[in-house]
């Protein structure tokens, strides 16, 4: 027994069959993403090329670095909003609430605070308030925004029973279309537009290009979604509140007989799922527009759920499920933009069927099954062995 | 303000006197209904298909590809409905495998099916086409409008009813044919008690996996028949956002009539008034904007009054229970 | 006259390692009414969902008519000729009386469900047998006696000919039970065999023909109605055979901690569950409630511990009032609750020892640094408590679920009795558990007697419940039935007449349970 163990074998049973599930899922989403490629790409290995490594095209001394540095950040951008969907829907679902108003959240946090920005700064009201007042009550209101789109089928849910998966999807039509009504029918239109808001300042006020002097393009926006993300984790494992929020969600008996609010509680966490989800519409409004710009759903809320099933409703795995999914559709991005690239919703498809196969408790149980038994033997004999 | 509700009021007014309007609350609420009654045969077994959204979406397209290769006037319509129909069981069934077999919550289910489903769309149409947004290249054509002899021709009646797509028709008779399933049928009763009590119907032989199964494969080809609506009625073409979330107010509309598809067809109806006016307000250079948003604020609303009538009728049957108990002691 | 049904030392060994039967012999004549008797988890619901194709035995025969068969699921059974009344009605409520009676064998038109043919059938089975039911109303609207009807008619009209009642007259009224009866009697005498599984021994002995009894998935004999009493059928059920021998001083009680005065409660569809108890708990003593399931125990520790309402009467817990608290702060006031069920109440599978053991002490400044919580605080302390209450595990960071059933039982343990308290309710403190773990449970009970808390005890296991108990209350049809100040000169003969409800007290003896 002196030969050393190396780190997977040392995990417990349990967490070496997640990983070995994990990675089977994976490994089949990215097979048919090959084959998808193969299937319609005009120059397959091109394409191939830029899915894989497009995002690390600076590394490429072929490719001029603004451009691998614009392909770098493609993936950053990708990243933002889904750390924080991702996060609120670890929230909500971790006490077990299917509340689905997140893209509702999203479009309300974008359009109060561009409200917010357009009224204190810009052509619309030709004034000129400090940028970063602009920034963090416009930050405030979109927080405050998203919230109460969540809070609503919540409450209706507590007072009347209604079922909070319906009530919250036709919410984000209702947004939507109120979305639409402001852009269109209000004095936020910037006449010479569209479709468009007046403007508010020079560039979106969250990134800044070139920084350092280098073509690094820097943007709050991540540096925000971090925070969040942390903080998720934080308030989820490190608090009371969030340890009786994953009680209800793992067992609302149990909750209930430890003397755990377990109603309450299940409105506070859809009230901070749409508040992180307001706060993510915001960042992305501020950190890519100096203008509004919402007639359609950004799938974002969508977004959140897939990646909450990627990270088990734990903040802390979020980084890497969030840097992975970013990374294969920043890769998609750029494959697309190339002439004869497939085109990127494909990545659509790898999504949904990685999750399907995380999630499919049957998927490989019979290797589970043998794990477990093989676990069990081991440690009989280890145990043999100790004694004799 | 008060101007806009004088507009309004106007606008109303103008709609409701013309018969068109009401040729449009028919159109409009078809698709709708056919979404609604494939949740509401998955939703009598308990199985709540949040998937119908992706299952529209991919049939759709599946209508227009296979209509524009058997070619817009050689039938290909009528090829790309049965072709819609197919798929769009074969997708029921599939949620049933992962929901049931492989024991995934069926939400997530649904979840997966409608990111697959529509990104599969769209790489399909774009693979095949070449195009992004929309199928404009290929002509898929539209299945025949019915102008029914003898009714086309009463003044007012007519210009309501007469003059729809076959699949129009077909959706409101879908109507009474799901509900003579449902609740004349011998597989009916079985999805009912099934969803029921999924306990009783196992403990005398019938399998409820069975029953779920074949209730969410029929969920399917309603949701492929709706599809095809979408793309050889509604339209000619199948585009990315051609759905528009249909799928899920179909699934509000079922669970607003619990599921029963003659109140579910009504709720339907209720959301075609909206959704109709909205259209047909842009004549008075209303904001449809706003009006965008009232359908969907009257289904919110109809699940809430739904919830609390089920709550009410749950509590009187308490009390029922209770005084008849009361009754008992006395005697 | 032959055996129409033999089942042959059928033994079955559930997955988590319980014999639940062991060489169980049954048999039944056709034309007899059989009653099966036994106290819970002896052993008699197992073998009847072995003879319903429910459950199947890892040994023995079972044998109809002569021919052996293997009943691999209900609708095996069913052809077999056996219908099973389940204790929980197994009905869909919003189809009629005649759907409900026909599902599984629906008559049909071609596609169609023939209605009016499964009205026919049902009236037709209905006035054979002499039962008299609206086939056409619906289950919802039905009173809970023709429920019970409804559910015999479903067997009947499959053509059974052996008919199995767990528990059929647990939900009825008297005038319910006497019309039910009446038309068993009728049943076996058109040539149906009737298993008749009950608690209540007079009804047995007013209904049945033999009646068999089991004790701890044994077969302890079969005798003739008639050769036997009631005491008799008794005494065969309850004998307690092992003495458990727990060490423990005589009790000191102290103040009552706990005051329950004319309780009533009434449960979700109305009926009268707790009918005017009145007693109390003193400090450093253990108050045992006897009674067979069913009978009014279950709402009594719920509407106690906060998890029901009550409306009637009132619970004192340290002179305040209980309804007006909420659980949590009930548990500040000093109450802590070992429940019955521990997968549903007592713990969360998916989380580990640790969270599991402070779950209920989240609000404990102790644990808490700011906002944050004292990781370093909360495991120092449960890696003690793992050790203290010998919790089998490779450390406190473990799933609960990955242990066995006793160690769950002793993390559930170590989480209530390290909280504050002035009274512990242990709600079958012991079911299911190992021999070791269940010993190591009873005597902690003891010490925290001992360190003056005031402990209701509740448990199935008479011999647990006799050798722990200082005094003991037996409840029987909601109410209490008798009091024992003290244990020790109670035997287990005389507790099984109170359970049975073969003997009671006077109301004056029957107060003594209540301290004032």
């Amino acid at each position: 027994m002196n030969k050393k163990k190396n780190f997977i074998q040392r995990m417990d049973v349990e967490a070496r069959f997640s990983l070995i599930r994990t990675a089977m899922a994976i490994a089949i989403g990215l097979g048919l993403a090959v084959v998808l490629i193969l299937l319609s790409a005009k120059n397959p290995a091109e394409s191939l090329r830029y899915f894989f490594l497009g995002p690390l095209q600076i590394l490429n001394p072929n490719v001029k670095p603004a451009i691998g540095w614009n392909y770098f950040d493609y993936w950053i951008q990708q990243m933002i909003p889904i750390l924080f969907t991702g996060a609120a829907v670890s929230i909500m679902f971790s006490a077990s609430k299917i509340n689905l108003g997140l893209e509702g959240s999203i479009m309300a946090g974008g359009l109060a605070c561009a409200w917010v920005c357009c009224l204190l700064d810009g052509d619309m009201v030709a004034k000129n308030a400090n940028p970063a007042l602009c920034i963090i009550l416009g930050l405030a209101v979109a927080t405050i925004a998203g919230a109460l789109v969540t809070l609503i089928p919540a409450l209706l849910e507590k007072r009347f029973g209604a079922n909070v998966m319906v009530t919250s999807l036709m919410m984000n039509y209702v947004i939507l279309y109120i979305s639409q009504y402001c852009l269109f029918s209000t004095t936020l239109r910037d006449p010479k537009t569209s479709k468009y808001s007046y403007q508010w300042t020079e560039k979106p006020v969250l990134t800044f290009k070139k920084i350092f002097g280098t073509k690094i393009t820097f943007r709050w926006g991540l540096i925000i979604a971090i925070v969040v993300v942390i903080l998720a984790w934080i308030f989820l494992y490190k608090t009371k509140w969030g340890f009786r929020i994953r009680q209800i969600g793992q067992n609302p008996s149990f909750a209930k007989y430890v003397g755990v609010s377990v109603v309450g509680l299940g409105v506070l966490v859809q009230v901070i799922g749409g508040a992180i989800g307001g706060l993510g519409g915001a960042t992305v409004i501020l950190g890519n527009y100096n203008y509004y710009y919402g007639i359609e759903m950004t799938g974002y809320g969508w977004d959140g759920v897939i990646m909450a099933i990627f990270a088990r409703n734990n903040p802390k795995k979020l980084f890497l499920s969030c840097a992975f999914i970013a990374y294969i559709r920043a890769g998609a991005l750029i494959m697309s933009t190339q002439p004869g690239g497939p085109i990127n919703e494909m990545t659509q498809i790898v999504e949904g069927v990685i999750i399907l196969f995380l999630l499919a408790e049957r998927f490989l149980a019979k290797t589970h099954r043998k794990m477990i038994v093989a676990d069990a033997r081991d440690k009989q004999a280890a145990k043999l062995a100790a004694e004799a | 303000m008060g101007v806009w509700f004088n507009e309004v009021f106007a606008a109303i007014g103008s709609a409701f006197s013309n018969p068109e309007f009401y040729f449009m609350i028919i159109q409009s609420a078809a698709p709708i209904l056919l979404a609604a009654l494939g949740c509401a045969v998955a939703q009598k077994a308990s199985a709540t298909n949040m998937g119908m959204e992706g299952i529209m979406t991919f049939t759709a397209l599946v209508a227009v590809l296979v209509s524009s290769a058997v070619g817009a006037t050689a039938g290909g319509p009528w090829v790309g409905l049965i072709a819609a129909m197919i798929v769009g069981s074969l997708l029921g069934y599939l949620v049933s495998v992962f929901a049931y077999r492989l024991k995934i919550d069926i939400t997530l289910v649904g979840i997966a099916l409608n990111l697959i489903a529509t990104g599969a769309a769209v790489y399909l149409m774009y693979t095949l086409t070449g195009d992004r947004a929309t199928t404009t290249s290929l002509t898929s054509g539209n299945l025949p409008k019915v102008f029914i002899p003898g009714l086309n021709d009463i003044p007012v009646i007519g210009k309501i009813f007469s003059g729809h797509y076959i699949l129009t028709y077909a959706s409101y008779v879908l109507v009474f044919v799901l509900s003579f399933f449902i609740f004349k049928t011998k597989t009916g009763l079985r999805i009912r008690a099934v969803g029921e009590n999924p306990n009783a119907a196992e403990s005398v032989g019938i399998s409820s996996l069975k029953i779920k199964t074949i209730s969410l494969t029929l969920s399917g080809l309603f949701g492929g028949i709706a599809g095809a609506y979408m793309s050889t009625c509604y339209l000619a073409l199948f585009s990315s956002g051609l759905i528009a979330g249909r799928g899920f107010v179909g699934l509000a509309a079922c669970m607003m009539g619990s599921a029963n598809p003659g109140i579910v067809c009504l709720c339907c109806l209720a959301f075609g008034v909206f959704y109709a006016f909205s259209n047909f307000a842009q004549h008075f250079e209303l904001s449809i904007y706003a009006l965008g948003a009232v359908p969907y604020v009257v289904v919110l609303i109809g699940v809430v009054l739904y919830a609390v009538y089920v709550r009410k009728k749950e509590q009187k049957r308490l009390k029922g229970l209770d005084s008849e108990e009361k009754t008992e002691r006395a005697a | 006259m032959e055996n129409y049904l033999v089942m042959q030392d059928v033994t079955k060994i559930y997955n988590n390692g319980i014999i639940a039967n062991n060489k169980v012999n049954f048999s039944a004549k056709k034309g007899e009414i059989h009653a099966i008797c036994g106290e819970n988890g002896a052993g008699k619901t197992t073998l009847m969902k072995m003879l319903f194709g429910i459950e199947q035995p890892d040994e023995g025969k079972i044998i109809i008519n002569g021919v052996e068969k293997h009943l691999n699921s209900p609708s095996d059974a069913i052809k077999a000729g056996i219908g099973m009344v389940h204790q929980h009605f197994m009905q869909v409520p919003s189809l009629t009386v005649a759907e409900n009676v026909t599902l599984g064998i629906e008559p049909t038109k071609g596609l169609v469900f023939d209605k009016q043919k499964a009205v026919e059938m049902t009236q037709a089975c209905c006035e054979k047998y002499g039962f008299n039911i609206n086939p056409l109303a619906e289950i919802q609207d039905l009173s809970v006696g023709v429920k019970q009807k409804v559910e015999i008619v479903k067997a009947l009209v499959k053509g059974c000919e052996i008919l199995i009642l767990d528990e059929p007259t647990a939900v009825l009224t008297p005038q319910e039970t006497r019309e039910l009866f009446v038309q068993l009697k009728n049943l076996r005498d058109s040539g149906c065999t009737i298993i008749f599984i009950s608690h209540k021994l007079n009804e047995v002995k007013e209904l049945c023909d033999r009646v068999t009894v089991i004790k701890r998935g044994k077969t302890i004999g079969v005798w003739n109605i008639a050769d036997v009493t009631e005491a008799d059928i008794s005494r065969h059920m309850v004998g307690v055979d092992v003495d458990l021998n727990i060490p423990k001083e005589p009790a000191k009680p102290g103040e009552n901690v706990l005051t329950v005065k004319d309780l009533t409660v009434y449960n979700e569809a109305g009926k009268k569950k707790v009918d005017g108890v009145s007693f109390s708990v003193r400090r450093g003593e253990i108050v045992g409630i006897a009674g067979v399931e069913g009978n009014g125990q279950r709402e009594l520790i719920d509407v106690i511990t906060g998890l029901a309402k009550y409306n009637y009467g009132s619970i004192k817990l340290n002179g305040k009032e209980v309804r007006e608290m909420d659980i949590r702060t009930l548990r500040k006031n000093g109450m802590v609750h070992i429940p019955e069920d521990r997968n549903v109440y007592g713990c969360a599978l998916n989380m580990s020892i640790r969270d599991n053991m402070v779950a209920d002490k989240m609000d404990d400044p102790k644990y808490n640094k700011g906002v944050m919580l004292d990781e370093k605080a909360i495991a120092q302390d449960t890696t003690a408590w793992v050790d203290e209450y010998r919790v089998l595990c490779d450390s406190d960071k473990q799933l609960v679920g990955m242990l066995s059933g006793g160690n769950v039982q002793k993390v559930v343990v170590a989480r209530e009795f390290t909280s504050h308290s002035d009274l512990i309710i242990s709600d079958q403190p012991t079911r299911g558990i190992d021999v070791g773990a269940a010993e190591f449970v009873r005597s902690r009970m003891v010490d925290m007697r001992d360190q003056g808390k005031a402990i209701i005890l509740i448990s199935a296991d008479l011999a647990e419940i006799m050798s722990l108990s200082d005094s003991m209350i037996v409840m029987h049809g909601g109410k209490i039935n008798g009091y024992f100040p003290d244990v020790k000169h109670l035997t287990e003969d005389e507790l099984g007449f109170y359970m049975l409800g073969v003997k009671h007290m006077s109301e004056e003896e029957i107060r003594e349970a209540l301290h004032e």
